[in-house]
């Protein structure tokens, strides 16, 4: 379970201050087709979160 | 200014009519984390954001959600399209038509007319791009909760495109509070 995760490196902790809130900075690794971007809702695999109904309630 | 595409962002497609659901999925038209209060917040915040990232970022986030707005329109419409006011009265939908008629109008799944209350828009940009990213999270999560209550895989199919939408718009917003630590450091060291 945990492997599918998606963690993002090179995400700079040492800039991390106290009562901030902070969003990693996307990367570009790889895209979609156009056709299957425009279905899905995103260009990229690491986005493409989708709603899996369960006890936690979210992706 | 605006330019217009009479098509849809994304198909609306019902395989039956259902008045019930229309008066539930009517709160992403017109209801707290709608699509019509996430359109005029990132529109109104646009004006004050020291940075050019994240007024285009606002702009663009803005103009998508009018085009979400336009989709989630389509749909309640097709819900109750033609459907006779007798078989309307015994649905969740009567309020709606004793007032409206069959018309959309943009108002929660209670019937709360929509409100600018349920929007702010901070000149300090931090606290804005902050509220950005709340709505972005309880506008996922209601299309969460409209999803498990739906049965029919045509409405899914289209509220799933617009929840995976908030997801990316969440990370835009994020890069966006990003560059503006960067900016306020900056700031604070030559300006």
């Amino acid at each position: 379970m945990e492997e599918e995760k998606q963690y993002v490196s090179g995400f700079e902790m040492d800039r991390v201050r106290l009562a901030h809130a902070y969003i990693p900075y996307q990367q570009y690794t790889d895209h979609y087709t156009p056709a299957r971007a425009l279905k899905q809702g995103t260009l990229y695999p690491e986005l493409y979160m989708p709603y899996q109904p369960g006890p936690r309630g979210y992706y | 200014m605006w330019e217009y595409k009479k098509i849809l962002e994304y198909p609306a497609n019902v395989r039956r009519q259902d008045p019930d659901y229309a008066s539930l999925v009517v709160t992403q038209f017109g209801g707290p984390d709608g699509e019509l209060a996430a359109s005029l917040r990132y529109i109104s915040q646009m004006y004050t954001m020291p940075i050019p990232e994240g007024k285009a970022t606002l702009n663009n986030i803005g103009t998508e959600e009018l085009a979400h707005f336009e989709i989630i329109g389509t749909l309640v419409y097709k819900l109750v399209e033609g459907i006779p006011a007798d078989v309307l009265k015994n649905t969740r939908f009567a309020p709606h038509y004793a007032q409206h008629g069959r018309a959309n109008y943009p108002a929660d799944a209670f019937g709360n007319a929509w409100t600018a209350s349920y929007i702010q828009s901070h000149e300090d940009p931090v606290a804005s791009i902050q509220e950005d990213l709340a709505a972005e999270q309880k506008a996922r999560a209601t299309y969460e909760y409209l999803i498990d209550m739906s049965d029919d895989p045509a409405i899914i199919d289209t509220l799933s495109f617009l929840r995976e939408r908030e997801v990316v718009h969440f990370q835009r917003f994020g890069e966006v509070l990003d560059l503006l630590y960067d900016y306020m450091d900056d700031y604070e060291e030559w300006g």
